[in-house]
């Protein structure tokens, strides 16, 4: 079982600032124990793609406040190029 | 080989958006909730079109790229729908990330992987330990049941007699025992051995010839005046008392070794054959022990009536060794492979005492020794044989628990017998059942061990050599090899192993002795289940609750001993731990409990299997979070044994990458002869970086047994851990 303790000493390591840590502790807290688990799971797992989520999150916070087209469809790229990066990857 | 080429288009402007719902991050702007939804609808079909392109052969995805995929896939949805506020539980947009997971997953299975190491090794553990030892040394002995004459009174009339050899010669030889031998033909006869064993040729007897000498032992005089004075065993017991309380310690041990050898003449096969036994009173015992010498001629000793066996002797020499004022109690364990059952003592000798054992044909092994465990070893190079499940202390009335040798200790390890209620802890404080997949490399100077498990199977290899040359250390050496298997869903698991292991004992003097090999097979199976009793903004309560059951066999590989050496071992247990989060799940507390039962047998006469509680266990702890970047975890736990109680306290802080974490173990014994009172202490130090970690471990124990000084133990050992895949 993953813990948040576990999580903070990665995002630590990773210099992810308190604000975007709480945001972060903010998200895993309305998931369900399975998927707070596996997104848990990820983090400590894929340590340097923390700021990656994050960023993301933040994105689609900021844009729920406020109807913009451009970041809707930024955050459309960068999770295509995600998991295009991981197919490729996948492939090596 | 052709590269996948990675193409998805933007969603077409003229899709059909989602109806319109308020966002709960911002009611008065104009919410972007109409651009999540989209790209909620894009993700969907994002998944859906990797999970078709993961099934293209061409794609040789490696496991954590997918594992990667599919924790960004619930990532993505998860984020999208939190951001939108749409439900108070965020729910993935198409599906729950099982869902995910098995689209992307069964994906993957359709690809035909070549072997991969680092698919195979997803992590490596290394530790590298040592110990120091008290040099220990002693020389070991054993002194064998005598023969004692006390004049012509007291001489059995079957000690002496004539022996004609072929060239004429006529001499005297003293008459250890006579046993019916039944010749090829049917015939009869009876054969008379020398004191080397030997079936000597033409016995003549012709004992008013004999001029006997005379022993004059005081323990045999007192001995053998009590057997033919008495009329019951009562009378008996209470002689011996009055009559040895001038004698010393070691006369009073010849009295037993000539109580086990005189009884040993009535040993009964057949009891030992069918595996039935049953209790023999003490006056019939006794019957059998005046037998020797009243009213016996030669046809009588040499059918001597049936009696019992290892058990019903010992028992009784237990018994006479009371009446006499000195400690006894029964010892099981193997005996050249078989079961069998023999008395301790504690003696002084030379001034110092010890633990000493007497056989049930009257061998006396003194130890040199009150460290109870170590004394087991040297009965085990006695027997050359250790036992792996049968090793129980009892008294003349019951069975009472297992002491195990240093050996067996070993011989547990490499077999992975663990004792039930590990099994059960580790399953209800997760609340879930967990295997590290991985390559466990361990290092020891007298124990390397290699361990690798892949999903369900695994396969250990143990090595050791006793390089301490430890006398109480009965084996010389050791190697086993074990599979494991292990399957488990949500509420069941099921694990087992099969061992076998090439055995090399230390013989009596100190060199290699015997070589055998033993098979050892395990099964456990487990139940657990987990229930979240509250939930809200204080936090939740979880209870895990579970039971499980192990049985395990061991026998040898070319079992030749005329009673059966098998030996088995079951075991059940059953717990629950009630576990609060708080609410970020930075704290947590919990309170458990657990209870053992074990099958063990009465006693060591009738050895009928029952029901024996085993440990109970009272757990407490938590994990508390001190400040930004320190979590302590603290567990505590009291354990209840049959022959004692026991507590220990563990803290563990965690400061940034280091760790520092402290034990203390207190023991109160109530059988101070076979368990210690003992304190240890014990400190870790570790640091912990990304895929890496390292740990010091040092620790002090004290233990000291009855009549026994206190001993101090120390022992250091590193922990090096590379985690390849988390």
């Amino acid at each position: 079982m993953h813990d948040w303790e576990s999580v903070q000493l990665v995002l630590e390591e990773q210099k992810i600032n308190d604000q975007d840590e709480k945001i972060l502790e903010k998200f895993l807290l309305s998931l369900g124990f399975q998927e707070r688990q596996r997104i848990m799971g990820v983090l400590l797992g894929f340590p340097t793609e923390c700021i990656f989520f994050i960023d993301l999150l933040k994105k689609k916070e900021i844009l729920a406040k406020n109807k913009d087209d451009a970041l809707k469809d930024e955050i459309m790229r960068m999770e295509k190029d995600f998991m295009k990066k991981i197919l490729i990857d996948a492939q090596k | 080989m052709k590269r996948f080429e990675f193409s998805i288009d933007s969603p077409k402007k003229e899709e059909t958006p989602l109806a319109k719902q308020e966002s709960v991050l911002n009611l008065e702007k104009e919410s972007g909730s109409e651009n999540l939804r989209e790209i909620a609808k894009r993700e969907n079909i994002l998944i859906g079109y990797i999970a078709e392109k993961l099934k293209d052969p061409l794609i040789n995805a490696k496991k954590e790229s997918i594992r990667l995929l599919t924790a960004f896939t619930i990532f993505m949805g998860a984020s999208t729908a939190y951001a939108e506020g749409v439900v108070e539980k965020t729910e993935l947009a198409d599906g729950d990330d099982q869902h995910i997971a098995q689209l992307l997953e069964s994906s993957k299975e359709k690809q035909s992987a070549q072997f991969d190491w680092k698919k195979a090794i997803e992590k490596i553990e290394i530790s590298i330990g040592g110990k120091f030892q008290h040099k220990q040394e002693y020389e070991t002995s054993v002194m064998t049941p005598t023969l004692s004459k006390l004049g012509n009174e007291g001489l059995s009339a079957t000690e002496y007699f004539k022996v004609k050899h072929d060239d004429g010669t006529v001499n005297l030889q003293p008459l250890q025992y006579a046993a019916s031998l039944t010749t090829l033909s049917g015939e009869v006869q009876t054969a008379y051995y020398d004191k080397d064993g030997n079936i000597l040729v033409n016995p003549e007897v012709d004992h008013s010839e004999v001029e006997t000498e005379y022993a004059h032992s005081s323990a045999a005089k007192v001995y053998i005046e009590s057997i033919k004075t008495v009329s019951s065993n009562g009378e008996f017991f209470n002689k011996l008392k009055t009559a040895t309380e001038k004698l010393g310690a070691m006369e009073k041990v010849e009295i037993l070794q000539m109580v086990a050898f005189d009884l040993n003449k009535s040993y009964n096969f057949d009891m030992s054959k069918e595996d039935e036994h049953y209790a023999i009173s003490d006056d019939v015992t006794l019957n059998v022990l005046r037998g020797n010498y009243i009213g016996k001629n030669m046809e009588d000793l040499s059918s001597p009536a049936a009696l019992g066996t290892c058990g019903n002797i010992s028992t009784y020499l237990v018994k006479v060794a009371k009446s006499m004022g000195m400690e006894g109690w029964l010892q099981t364990g193997s005996s050249g492979g078989s079961n069998d059952v023999w008395m301790g003592s504690v003696v002084e000798r030379d001034g110092k005492k010890e633990i000493v054992y007497v056989t049930y044909w009257g061998d006396f092994v003194p130890t040199g020794t009150l460290n109870y465990k170590d004394s087991r070893g040297i009965m085990e190079r006695k027997m050359q044989s250790i036992s792996a499940f049968n090793s129980y202390v009892g008294n003349e009335e019951s069975t009472l628990f297992e002491v195990a040798s240093k050996a067996q200790d070993n011989i547990l390890d490499a077999a992975n017998v663990r004792p039930v209620g590990d099994i059960l802890e580790k399953n209800i404080a997760g609340g879930n059942f967990s295997r590290d997949n991985g390559l466990e490399i361990s290092i020891n100077p007298d124990v390397q061990q290699l361990q690798f498990t892949k999903d369900h199977f695994g396969l250990a290899i143990y090595n050791f050599s006793d390089v301490y040359a430890d006398p109480y250390q009965s084996m010389e050496a050791m190697q086993a090899i074990r599979t494991n298997f292990s399957f488990n869903g949500d509420n069941f698991g099921l694990e087992g192993d099969a061992t076998v292991m090439n055995i090399s004992m230390k013989d009596f003097a100190g060199s290699r002795g015997k070589s055998y090999v033993d098979i050892i097979g395990r099964v456990a199976g487990s139940f657990i289940d987990s229930r979240e009793l509250t939930k809200g903004e204080y936090g939740k309560l979880v209870l895990n609750y579970g039971t499980t059951i192990q049985s395990a066999i061991k026998r040898a590989l070319n079992d030749s001993s005329l009673n059966s050496g098998t030996e088995l071992k079951m075991e059940g247990a059953a717990g629950a731990r009630l576990t609060y989060f708080s609410p970020n799940d930075s704290n947590k507390f919990y309170i458990g409990a657990s209870d053992t039962m074990q099958f063990q047998t009465n006693n060591m006469q009738e050895q009928k299997v029952v029901i024996a509680e085993g440990i109970k266990k009272f757990t407490v702890g938590g994990s508390v979070k001190v400040h930004e970047a320190a979590i302590l975890n603290i567990d505590a736990a009291r354990s209840d044994y049959a022959w004692g109680r026991e507590y220990d306290l563990k803290a563990e802080a965690g400061v940034g990458n280091v760790v520092l974490g402290g034990e203390y173990k207190t023991a109160n014994s109530e059988f101070k002869r076979f368990y210690p009172d003992s304190d240890k202490v014990g400190i870790k130090v570790g640091y912990k970086k990304n895929a890496w970690e390292v740990d010091l471990i040092g620790f002090k124990k004290t233990e000291q047994y009855a009549s026994a000084e206190k001993v101090n133990d120390y022992g250091a050992e590193i922990k090096l851990k590379i985690i390849l895949w988390p």
